[in-house]
């Protein structure tokens, strides 16, 4: 029986849970900068011990529909792509407790009647008549960066490999 | 004890060498005979070969242990540089590039490669002198020959002690024959090498070669005689492969021999994580030791300014306090200058590399080119060096491929028969200035105007001034080869040595002469990561301009001199355009109290209205991410005092969004 710790948060009430290996810290009331133009689902950037982080409005990256009086907490995750480790900030509406599951207790997510995006849900539990989503925050965020990726692989057709200067 | 930490420096290294190595090459393609070079050949190849096969990189042993022997029969004068050698170091040095990022010899590529020019190298030897063996360089005079058993086993201080162990054991392995076994061999005890040497040199010399890192090597002279002529030498490799504790049995030689034995301790093990293994970017950088000595000295001065401060402190004095304050507001402007002189490094790092890629270019399309550089202790950013090497080297190869002619051709224009190709770098001001430039073609705008109604860039019949129809070059998708060669003309190429270069907020341009050559002239930041800017507020957003950018700011109420139908503003008589950043903002909210500034880039004036000025400010700038890579206009973000964040305004960028308009 494999069990796992989880972070519990909660959006438009409904319950989410993220794997603490992917949380770096809770944020309470931080001071969110906008910048002009950005995507929507982008609120702004934050200060984070240093650096500059993206904050994810959550909710309408879930299709929830934004609401803008909800006391925000910022939870910032520690991601990785192609070995490299990218911070990713989102807001949500609270953040609950953190909880141990078992492996077990993980059902299929169903395929109809759920209010939201449900790409992003690994998995559902239930506790105390509460359901909670599972959810992968590598799989949630990448989208912000799909341009960048796109972008780097045009320069790799022009970046020549650093031998090709072989002779022929 | 981390390995990798180690091998990696040893890959660093061995690159360094070998770029250094293929210069030297080019160097002796001119002056065969050049003593001088041909130790330096033989040098390099040698420091690469002790090294790699203290790293475990045996292949690598293999194939430079070949050439070194030629080189050394070259500097005994029993063979000499022909061209065919050059050409053989030349691919043997590629060889090496390939092998050093492929440690366990999987690549089909690279084994067959291998192969192949080890019988090579092999059969180069002149057969006549096939009898002469290459001893690693040492005559073996008969005089006290000895055999010694070292013992080095490193553990991390040797990595914040930054010993590079490539030329340390460069001076073991001058001084005799020897063989590295472990390599490196971990047992219980930890990793060690194994390493034999027969040497005529006595303990001494031993013990200073390994000077640094004496506390981390045991020494024992096993044997009177040279070892490996011995069966005795076959006996000690045999007990290693049993996997007997290598401790152990150097003990027992010990005690064979009647000396002391000693106690030798390890330290305790740390698994080899095999993460450490894998490929990385090159991040050192070089620095003069100068500019370390300075940064030594304020470091003293800033331990006696604190001490004014705690004693003006403490004795409420607050004039004094104030004096030492200031003292250290001087000093930590003095730190950072110094911070970033440290990571200013000379174009050289980049120069040399070209020397090859220029010399095989011009091979393979049969032209004669010589290669210039001027200015090359000119000091620029490492990462912006890092940034525009290939841009540049792209720059190159367009130069040998479409700007140098044939030969045949230069002779009919009557140049001379060789084309030079020039890098000049110039330092002025907070700017550094790159041209790259060949004598060749030049660009026939005619063609190039041609081409670009063709592919449809622009209305046939525009009347386009001479600048720009140069910049039609960098547009995506345009490419003038007639035909595609192997170098350059892929299609891909101008437009993204442009964009990278204006990535670094650096700007390039275009001097050309038909039939006299081009110059591609290049400006930068000397460094990137602190700028002077001007913070200024507009719908509760903080901005930051750069201060190169800014002419001036005009602070009077200026209702009357403003035209909103035309985006207009009279600026001491001349209508100079304007723009809101709340525009850019998409939201438009006109106050009375409005600020202009005037911005000034590639000689035109525009203005940008913001609500509030707050003053001057220097701005360490981070990368905002690539979510905001649709936000053109803004190029970063920097901290402020009290942590909270402004904006970078990229006034490139405000520029062509101006020009747009």
């Amino acid at each position: 029986m494999e069990k796992s710790t989880y972070l519990t948060f909660v959006l438009a009430h409904e319950f989410f849970a993220v794997n603490v290996a992917n949380v770096l810290e809770v944020l309470e009331q931080q001071q969110i900068t906008r910048v002009p133009k950005a995507p929507e689902h982008i609120m702004g950037i934050i200060n984070f011990r240093g650096d500059i982080l993206p904050v994810v409005n959550t909710r309408l990256k879930f299709s929830l529909g934004d609401d803008e009086n909800i006391k925000n907490y910022i939870i910032v995750f520690d991601l990785t792509r192609n070995h490299n480790r990218y911070p990713v900030s989102a807001v949500v509406d609270g953040v609950k407790d953190v909880i141990e599951i078992n492996s077990e207790e993980v059902m299929a997510v169903p395929e109809m009647g759920l209010s939201f995006d449900t790409r992003f849900i690994t998995g559902v539990i239930r506790r105390n008549n509460d359901f909670i989503m599972l959810i992968n925050p590598e799989k949630v965020f990448s989208g912000i960066d799909t341009e960048a990726v796109l972008i780097e692989d045009t320069t790799n057709q022009y970046n020549l490999k650093k031998n090709s200067y072989e002779i022929q | 004890m981390d390995l990798g930490h180690l091998k990696r420096k040893f890959i660093n290294e061995a690159e360094a060498l070998l770029i250094n190595f293929d210069n030297t090459l080019i160097e002796l393609e001119k002056d065969n005979k050049n003593k001088a070079l041909i130790s330096e050949t033989f040098r390099i190849m040698h420091t690469i070969k002790g090294a790699s096969g203290m790293f475990g990189f045996e292949k690598i042993e293999e194939i430079t242990h070949e050439l070194e022997s030629l080189f050394d029969l070259v500097r005994e004068d029993l063979m000499e540089v022909t061209s065919e050698l050059i050409e053989l170091s030349y691919i043997t040095a590629d060889h090496i590039r390939s092998l050093l990022s492929d440690e366990l010899f999987e690549n089909e590529e690279n084994i067959s490669c291998h192969s192949a020019l080890l019988s090579n190298l092999k059969s180069f030897k002149p057969e006549s002198k096939h009898n002469y063996q290459v001893q690693n360089s040492v005559k073996q005079d008969v005089k006290k020959i000895a055999s010694w058993h070292i013992l080095f086993y490193p553990n991390d201080d040797i990595i914040t002690r930054a010993i590079n162990l490539v030329y340390t054991f460069q001076d073991l392995f001058l001084l005799g024959e020897y063989r590295i076994y472990n390599k490196p061999y971990q047992n219980g005890n930890g990793q060690f090498w194994s390493i034999f040497l027969t040497t005529d040199q006595g303990y001494s010399a031993i013990e200073e070669s390994l000077l640094f890192i004496m506390d981390y090597c045991k020494i024992y002279q096993i044997a009177s005689y040279n070892i490996f002529d011995s069966h005795e030498f076959e006996k000690f490799q045999y007990s290693q492969a049993e996997e007997r504790n290598i401790n152990d049995m150097a003990l027992e030689i010990a005690e064979n021999k009647g000396n002391e034995p000693q106690k030798v301790i390890f330290q305790p093990t740390k698994e080899i994580s095999k993460k450490t293994e894998q490929k990385y970017k090159t991040d050192h950088v070089h620095v003069d030791a100068a500019k370390l000595d300075s940064l030594m000295f304020l470091v003293s001065e800033l331990v006696t300014t604190k001490s004014e401060l705690l004693t003006a402190l403490n004795s409420y004095n607050i004039e004094k306090a104030l004096v030492a304050g200031e003292k250290i507001e001087k000093l930590s402007k003095l730190f950072n200058e110094n911070a970033l002189n440290l990571r200013l490094v000379s174009v050289t790092e980049m120069t040399e590399k070209f020397k090859r890629l220029i010399r095989d270019l011009a091979r393979q399309l049969g032209k004669k080119i010589d290669f210039v550089t001027i200015g090359n202790e000119t000091e620029l950013d490492k990462s912006i060096i890092d940034h525009i090497s290939e841009p540049v080297m792209h720059l190159i190869r367009n130069c040998i491929d479409h700007g140098i002619e044939m030969p045949e051709v230069r002779k009919t224009r009557r140049k001379d028969e060789t084309g030079v190709i020039k890098i000049e770098t110039v330092k002025s001001g907070n700017y550094v200035y790159i041209s790259i430039s060949d004598d060749g073609n030049g660009i026939d705008t005619e063609f190039v105007y041609n081409k670009a109604v063709e592919k449809g860039f622009i209305n046939p019949g525009i009347q386009l001034s001479e600048k720009e129809i140069f910049d039609l070059i960098f547009l995506p998708g345009f490419s003038t080869a007639q035909s595609l060669t192997n170098v350059s003309g892929r299609g891909v190429g101008m437009d993204i040595v442009l964009k990278k270069i204006q990535e670094i907020r650096g700007e390039i341009s275009i001097v050309s002469d038909k039939n006299s050559g081009t110059y591609f002239n290049i400006k930068l930041q000397q460094t990137i990561s602190i700028i002077d800017t001007l913070l200024v507020k507009a719908c509760d957003i903080t901005y930051a301009i750069p201060l190169d950018d800014i002419e001036s700011c005009i602070l009077e109420a200026h209702e009357n001199i403003m035209d909103k139908k035309n985006h207009l503003v009279k600026v001491n008589g001349d209508l100079v355009p304007f723009m809101y950043i709340e525009e850019l903002n998409g939201e438009k909210d006109k106050k009375e109290t409005d600020k202009l500034i005037l911005l000034k880039k590639h000689g035109k004036v525009f203005a940008l209205v913001v609500d509030l000025i707050i003053g001057e400010y220097q701005a360490v700038i981070k990368p905002i991410g690539t979510a905001f890579n649709n936000v053109k206009f803004l190029s970063g973000a920097s901290l402020l005092g009290d942590g909270s964040i402004a904006l970078l305004i990229d006034t490139e960028k405000l520029w062509q969004i101006n020009a747009g308009n």
